[in-house]
């Protein structure tokens, strides 16, 4: 508490300080990218207070004052030392995970923008390079751990990880709402996921991906929360993650620079694995059988957790709406591919069912204890990722399978 | 009178990609069915057998989620919208759009997605290994796809589809873009589809509809990216003949590309299309 005062007392003592009285930190400061980097920041600190218990209140509204101020740090050292000592608090106190991950790739992209804005000439140019190729690492790589995670505080990471490389593509473009759409992309996942995180502690007992499954038959509602979350992060139409993709793209044009193209084929990379990442997040942990009787018992509850967490997939759906470009033909398009969903399945909504006893795949029948099968043989998260991404596959071993598959092909073209 | 011919355009198109679909089980059918005596009746083979499984009962799985009924509708309508937006055999069929190609890549996308996720929703053992692979296919045939796209946009000159071969610019451009097409035709030839899950009736009828459509759609894309020839323009109908002899000429010349590219090749042809994008932004003359 005393830390969380000394931040607060030290942000705005070194505002007024640097600049011009209050007038000046509300007006002189204040610019467009800071406050759209804030604006999800605030969203996600106003979930967090509502899904907090009531004794961690004061500590929660403390380190969001503390992380509020250091956006409109007078230098990018301020900015640090408030995210620095955010950090220190936020690791005493769980509730405040979801607002630190959410707000911490907006406050160093501020301080990145502020400082790359104050620079010109050769140094500007060789730091915007810079930015793309380290966007052009962080943003696979963020995805590749997202499709590697093992409980949802990996997942989260790794989307964030991943969006705050974007982030820092368009700040390397020059691309304000690129920063900005991946900078509120990865404040909502972060809380959205951490929050359904807390939830899933409570009610299913696991927070694994490996020991998740089946919740949307009991947890339909948090079921669509994460489905919302995840379709924003994958990039897929239109979510705020697909509008990014067309963003850049319509922004690199003909013949981009080096890093520029290098940052593209990043973002390829990420948006390809993002999506797998997303898949495996929403079906291994709310599709399938559940592994537990807890888990399987599990319900829903309509609670102020829930309230916040909704809030953020909404915004997140929102954002995908609001922020696309060619607005008309999404609309369109969305409408028309809704309007075909909803006739399909109404077309065949009232066909009869068929009553088949299920296959169990050659194992005995489950024990009365797990009502649901046993589900042993269901594919878990550390599979399917192993799978996807080929892992076990040794490279020399591998060159002699491409070898061969060539050869082959060789011989069977070329054969007279 | 453009607007008319765009939409006349856009149903030849729709029609063209729903031969181009059929064609292959026909002949399949028609093939054993000449040889089994039957005549020409195979010929219809397909289109007696989805209607027929549109009239089935449906089946679903005792651990289906309550989602379960929305997968295949939902990866059915995104590729009937992908099928609308593809230069099929005229371009400029939808003006204005300049990132046409990332919205059918990403309608695509969304349907694999569904589909992947109505192959996991029973939760069983061997569809999850099977989903897995697929899902190993479709972020490999993604990256291809987007990567593609810039290689066909900074050789091209736009994003936009089927806006030509720089045919007055240099012949490294025309040698790249070949190249990309040789390494996605590879790519689409390892393209694995997801099993379609504890499914039957109409259920399974959309997800069959999809994996014959998906293809057609692939093989067209990566045209309109890589070498758009032949095709028409919506708003001259003069120009129409000639688009769609170029239509199944592009999709016979693909067809064959896809029938004998190796098959097992689906990492070498990523690898190729990392290639070609790096050699895009660091060669091509700017």
């Amino acid at each position: 508490m005393v830390a969380a005062i000394a931040l607060v007392t030290h942000a705005l003592l070194a505002q007024i300080m640097v600049v011009d009285g209050v007038a000046g930190w509300i007006g002189g400061q204040a610019s467009m990218l800071r406050w759209g980097l804030l604006a999800p920041v605030a969203l996600v600190a106003l979930a967090v207070l509502i899904a907090a218990p009531r004794g961690g209140r004061l500590r929660l509204s403390c380190i969001t004052a503390g992380l509020i101020l250091a956006f409109w740090a007078p230098d990018p050292l301020v900015t640090g030392f408030g995210l620095l000592t955010a950090i220190m608090l936020a690791a005493f106190c769980a509730d405040a995970q979801p607002l630190l991950l959410g707000a911490a790739p907006a406050l160093i992209l501020e301080a990145i923008g502020a400082a790359i804005i104050a620079q010109h000439g050769l140094i500007a140019s060789v730091s915007a390079a810079a930015c793309l190729v380290l966007a052009a690492l962080l943003a696979p790589l963020g995805a590749l751990f997202a499709l590697r995670a093992h409980d949802f505080t990996g997942l989260a990471r790794g989307f964030v990880l991943g969006l705050f490389g974007v982030a820092l593509g368009g700040v390397g473009l020059g691309l304000a709402s690129v920063t900005l759409i991946a900078s509120a992309g990865a404040a909502l996942i972060a809380g959205g996921l951490l929050l359904i995180e807390q939830r899933l502690t409570e009610t299913a007992g696991h927070i694994a991906l490996d020991w998740l499954g089946g919740l949307a038959r009991g947890m339909p509602e948090l079921s669509f929360v994460l489905l919302a979350l995840m379709l924003g992060v994958s990039v897929l139409p239109p979510g705020p993650a697909f509008d990014l993709l067309v963003l850049i793209a319509q922004a690199l044009g003909p013949a981009p620079s080096l890093s520029a193209g290098a940052f593209f084929l990043g973002t390829a990379l990420w948006a390809a694995l993002s999506s797998v990442a997303a898949l495996r997040g929403f079906a291994l942990v709310a599709l399938g059988r559940p592994r537990s009787l807890r888990a399987a018992a599990a319900e829903d509850q309509r609670d102020r957790l829930w309230i916040a967490m909704a809030s953020l997939a909404a915004a997140m759906l929102l954002l995908g709406l609001i922020v696309v470009p060619d607005r008309l033909v999404v609309i369109l398009m969305t409408s028309c591919c809704a309007v075909l969903v909803a006739l399909l399945v109404a077309s065949v909504r009232k066909r009869r069912l068929l009553e088949l006893p299920h296959w169990t795949e050659g194992f005995a029948k489950p024990p009365l204890w797990l009502p649901f099968d046993d589900p042993k043989t269901q594919m878990t998260a550390t599979g399917f990722a192993a799978i996807t991404l080929g892992v076990g596959v040794s490279l020399p071993g591998w060159l002699r399978d491409q070898s061969n598959v060539v050869r082959l092909w060789l011989r069977t073209v070329l054969a007279p | 009178m453009s607007l008319l011919a765009a939409l006349l355009a856009e149903l030849i198109g729709l029609v063209l990609i729903a031969l181009a679909m059929l064609i292959p089980p026909a002949l399949i059918t028609f093939w054993s069915g000449w040889r089994a005596g039957l005549g020409w009746r195979g010929i219809t083979q397909p289109l007696r057998e989805w209607r027929w499984l549109w009239q089935q009962p449906r089946l679903e799985s005792d651990f289906a989620s309550p989602l379960a009924r929305l997968w295949p509708a939902i990866a059915l309508a995104a590729t009937l919208m992908a099928a609308a937006l593809v230069p099929s055999f005229a371009k400029n069929i939808w003006t204005g759009v300049p990132s046409l190609a990332f919205w059918v890549i990403g309608l695509l996308a969304l349907a694999r997605m569904a589909r992947l996720l109505a192959t996991l929703d029973a939760g069983q053992g061997a569809r999850g290994l099977a989903a897995a692979l697929a899902a190993r296919s479709f972020w490999m045939v993604q990256t291809i796809l987007l990567i593609g796209t810039l290689a066909a946009a900074s050789a091209v000159g736009s994003i936009s589809l089927g806006t030509g071969l720089p045919l007055g610019g240099a012949g490294l451009n025309r040698l790249v873009l070949l190249l990309a097409l040789a390494a996605a035709i590879v790519g689409l030839a390892n393209d694995q589809s997801a099993p379609e899950g504890d499914l039957a009736g109409p259920d399974l009828a959309m997800l069959r509809l999809e994996a014959r459509l998906r293809p057609v759609i692939l093989l067209l894309l990566v045209f309109a990216l890589f070498a758009p020839l032949w095709l028409a323009t919506a708003n001259r109908p003069s120009s129409w003949p000639l688009g769609v002899l170029g239509f199944w000429l592009r999709w016979g010349l693909g067809t064959l590309a896809i029938a004998v590219a190796p098959r097992g090749a689906w990492r070498a042809s990523l690898i190729a299309m990392l290639l070609i994008g790096l050699a895009v932004v660091m060669v091509l003359p700017r």
